[in-house]
């Protein structure tokens, strides 16, 4: 592709996230913070993940496996940050003028958010700076919408991450063990979805990642105690 | 802890396209995806003179075009009114690769041009990249003639766009396929949709002329010495039939030049235009020093001169050194320009008739009538080539010159300094029985003959001998058109030097670097015109500042050669201040180039990027209102828990 390419594709996956962070986490100090901790939990569940797949040669060859390892260390890890998170509330509270134990939906939102970030920035590396050009998808294989299927795909990754971190942190507050399960497995099975990609089904692919987001942004927006007439409000500028 | 942490990033890079597959394939395989990559191209590079550029360059980051392939009239018709996807990329067929086709690509939008050969087809009858009239300004007089009709001038052009030449057909199918699944259909709309394109990456460093970027890349030599170009030019060889002594009064020079010229890099086969003079000129040598022509007043000295194409680097540097007595190539005595009496030159050569040009030499001079007579050769006197005694009558118009040549007033050769100048051009074939190798042998014979008469009047040759040069013509032809792995360029490099299976090119090049034809070609004289000391080992040898050759068998032999090297730099490099416009020697210079490769691609339409930042923006927007409208009202949407 080229310069416009690149913008378009820089657009899609990061332009929303970057105007979420402008908006709703650069506005708060602590919010920052978190963001980038729970940014470094994901590498660390990376790290984690990788070393087991590299671990397990028997295994190795097979690319699902990997990924099933990759989702269990990231549910892990967001378990633990959520542990740590608890733990840490009182001694946030002397270092930050916001009212932590008041805001902890927000810090769910932030720590979901930092993981969404960090995974969509390892996935769209690459592919950005291939997205440069000269050249497109499709002289051996691949179509021409690649990278903007690819572009959609990670920013509806980033988006359910940030979901599955509200979705998560509320369960675990109300031990809602339904909810739990809900967000792992519906993680296991957007990774799998997205093998799909690779075998040019980009249609199928994308359609069920969007429709696994509405379905998540109901779950998240009804976990956090949500109310659907107050939004329908706002939403239509009452 | 280097490697751990070696191993962690490898394994965090292999990750990478474990989770989420989608869009995590590694970097290197999503390129693979994109991109052919072409091996075995050749490229056109560029050159300097003192006053301008010639040949081609790429924009820095690579030129970048749709393929569209030119085979006939109409295809350039519809790329001149009707094309809308442009900048292009021609793939040429050889019989439309004109000056006249090439300059109407000039005004429309085209990035560069591949010219291909299907090797299976039928070449083209002619093509001559050089001028008309090769060298034509640094003759001894201006040149009015048309020596070569079929010169199109190609190579003295300055083009503004890349170009490259590939002769794979596997390659060249990959690139038709392409062209016809993605391109060919709906040309009009050509514009709306990913086409199949080329990108060339030939870019040069240097720029104007030969004195603008020799001045730029010494300008900060202290710091960093930054090349653009570098003068052209190699290796002189000579070799004298008997040592320069005091009662050496007259020296008969035989000459033949050892370089040729073409477009591409690298392919620059000069079959007819050199390899056969060259041939020659080795076996007129190896048979004078079978013959033990004794010297008296009159030696013979062979000089192979390199550059030659390149307005006469080598021999205008001979010349110079000669007039200003720095000659001392050969062992013995300094040479002088005065002492020479005579030169003679080896031309283009072949089966067939042969031609004297001579200059200044009088009809009843025996060398002439002899060779007249022997060789059955039409004479023309007062007709000079444009060959390398053009260098030694524009110092001394008096001297006496004489070419040995297949061709009267014009070529006969039809790819005189071309990429098809090449063993098939002469229709020569080591498999097959020709009569070029008896035709050269028959020449150098003759010419060794009469020469020797020379050296020691009176007295006869043995004529005995003659098997033998046939024989060494028949070895000496295959390591020059066919294969440099060869038995003679073996027997004449260090014991187990591997050489290059392929046909040498015979381009000049650099000064800076020695081209291989050129040091194998003078080592092989050595080896063919030196004495050979078999008692001796290696460390003897060397000890003696003796060559340490390979041998016939291979084995090592120890030589005593009396040939030996001149650099072929021209004057115009050596004299302090020399005004590089006055255009008396030559300027040529090559521009450094970092990379010289090409890849296709699918290059993608306008539209899909333009709908991807579109979809960009759009959603950017959507959230970003999204976001404020549920911060704004957080307190009314959540429940306070």
């Amino acid at each position: 592709m080229s310069g416009i390419g690149f913008a378009g594709c820089a657009s899609i996956a990061f332009g929303p996230p970057f105007l979420m962070f402008l908006f709703s986490i650069a506005i708060e100090p602590i919010r920052i913070i978190m963001l980038i901790a729970s940014a470094f939990c994901w590498l660390l569940s990376l790290l984690i993940s990788s070393l087991t797949w590299y671990a397990i040669v028997p295994l190795r060859k097979y690319i699902f496996i990997g990924l099933i390892y990759s989702v269990i260390f990231q549910e892990l890890f967001r378990f633990l940050l959520y542990k740590i998170l608890r733990r840490a509330e009182k001694g946030l509270e002397k270092v930050t003028t916001a009212q932590v134990s008041d805001s902890r939906d927000v810090f769910s939102y932030v720590c979901g958010f930092g993981f969404g970030i960090m995974s969509g920035v390892f996935s769209m590396s690459n592919v950005l700076s291939e997205s440069f050009g000269p050249g497109t998808m499709g002289l051996k294989s691949g179509s021409e919408y690649f990278f903007i299927v690819s572009a959609g795909i990670t920013l509806c990754i980033i988006m359910l991450h940030t979901l599955w971190g509200i979705t998560f942190f509320a369960a675990l507050d109300n031990k809602n063990w339904f909810l739990i399960v809900w967000v792992v497995g519906s993680h296991m099975f957007v990774s799998l979805i997205t093998l799909l990609n690779a075998e040019e089904y980009h249609a199928t692919c994308i359609f069920t990642l969007y429709a696994m987001l509405l379905i998540n942004v109901a779950v998240a927006f009804n976990a956090s105690n949500g109310r659907v007439p107050q939004l329908m409000d706002v939403l239509m500028f009452k | 802890m280097y490697k751990a942490n070696g191993l962690l990033v490898w394994t965090l890079t292999r990750m990478r396209h474990v989770i989420y597959k989608s869009s995590s394939r590694s970097a290197q395989k999503l390129r693979d995806m994109m991109y052919y990559d072409f091996h075995g191209t050749a490229a056109c590079f560029r050159r300097h003179n003192g006053t301008h550029q010639f040949g081609c360059s790429s924009s820095r980051s690579g030129s970048v075009g749709v393929i569209h392939f030119v085979e006939n009239e109409d295809d350039i018709v519809w790329l001149e009114k009707n094309a809308t996807a442009g900048p292009y990329m021609i793939v040429l067929t050889f019989d439309m690769f004109t000056m006249k086709t090439l300059k109407r690509f000039e005004d429309v939008d085209v990035n560069g041009v591949l010219l291909y050969r299907n090797t299976s087809l039928d070449r083209p009858t002619s093509y001559s990249p050089d001028d008309s009239c090769p060298n034509r300004y640094s003759g001894y007089t201006t040149c009015n003639e048309s020596w070569n009709p079929h010169g199109s001038s190609l190579l003295l052009q300055d083009w503004p766009f890349p170009m490259f030449y590939i002769e794979d057909n596997e390659v060249l199918e990959k690139v038709k396929d392409c062209y016809l699944r993605m391109n060919v259909h709906d040309r009009e709309k050509q514009n709306e949709r990913s086409l199949c394109a080329l990108e060339m990456k030939s870019f040069m460093f240097a720029a104007l002329n030969s004195e603008a970027c020799l001045k730029r890349g010494s300008s900060n030599i202290l710091y960093h010495p930054t090349l653009f170009c570098d003068p052209m030019g190699d290796q002189n060889i000579h070799w004298p039939v008997g040592p320069m002594s005091d009662d050496v009064k007259n020296v008969i020079m035989v000459i033949a030049k050892l370089d040729a010229n073409a477009m591409y890099d690298n392919l620059v086969p000069g079959a007819g235009s050199t390899v056969t003079a060259i041939v020659t000129l080795l076996a007129t040598a190896t048979y004078l020093h079978m013959l033990n022509a004794t010297i008296s007043d009159t030696n013979i000295v062979f000089s192979l001169l390199n550059g030659e194409t390149m307005d006469y680097i080598g021999s205008s540097r001979l010349v110079y050194d000669l007039k200003e007595g720095n000659f001392d190539a050969l062992k013995g005595k300094t040479l002088k320009l005065e002492q020479i009496s005579s030169v003679i030159e080896l031309g283009q050569l072949g089966e067939g008739k042969l031609y004297l040009h001579s200059k200044n030499m009088k009809d009843d001079n025996p060398l002439l009538t002899t060779l007249k007579n022997e060789l059955k050769a039409d004479v023309l006197s007062n007709s000079v080539p444009p060959v390398s005694v053009q260098s030694f009558l524009k110092e001394n118009s008096s001297i006496e010159t004489l070419v040995i040549a297949n061709h009267g007033k014009t070529f006969v050769n039809n790819y005189y300094n071309g990429l098809l100048d090449d063993a098939k051009a002469i229709n020569y074939s080591s498999n097959k029985t020709t009569n070029l190798p008896s035709s050269l042998a028959n020449i150098a014979i003759t010419l060794g003959n009469a020469l020797y008469s020379i050296t020691n009047p009176g007295s006869k040759p043995l004529t005995e001998d003659i098997t033998l040069i046939e024989k060494l013509v028949t070895e000496l032809l295959p390591c020059y058109l066919e294969s440099a792995r060869c038995t003679l360029f073996s027997a004449a490099s260090r014991p187990g030097t591997i050489l290059p299976n392929q046909v040498l090119p015979l381009y000049t090049g650099v000064v800076r670097s020695d081209n291989p034809a050129t040091i194998l070609t003078g080592q092989l004289l050595g080896l063919l015109t030196g004495t050979t000391y078999p008692e001796l080992n290696q460390t003897s040898c060397l000890e003696k500042h003796f060559l340490w050759m390979a041998g016939y068998n291979l084995t090592g032999v120890c030589v005593e050669a009396t040939a030996n090297f001149s650099q072929a730099k021209s004057p115009a490099f050596i004299i302090e201040n020399y005004d590089m416009k006055s255009g008396k020697y030559s300027t040529w210079t090559e521009s450094v180039w970092e990379n010289l490769g090409m890849r296709m691609f699918l290059k993608p339409s306008y539209k899909v990027e333009v709908l991807s930042l579109g979809i960009g923006i759009g959603v950017s927007l959507f959230t970003a209102l999204i976001v404020w409208l549920i911060k704004a009202n957080a307190d009314r949407i959540f429940e306070r828990r």
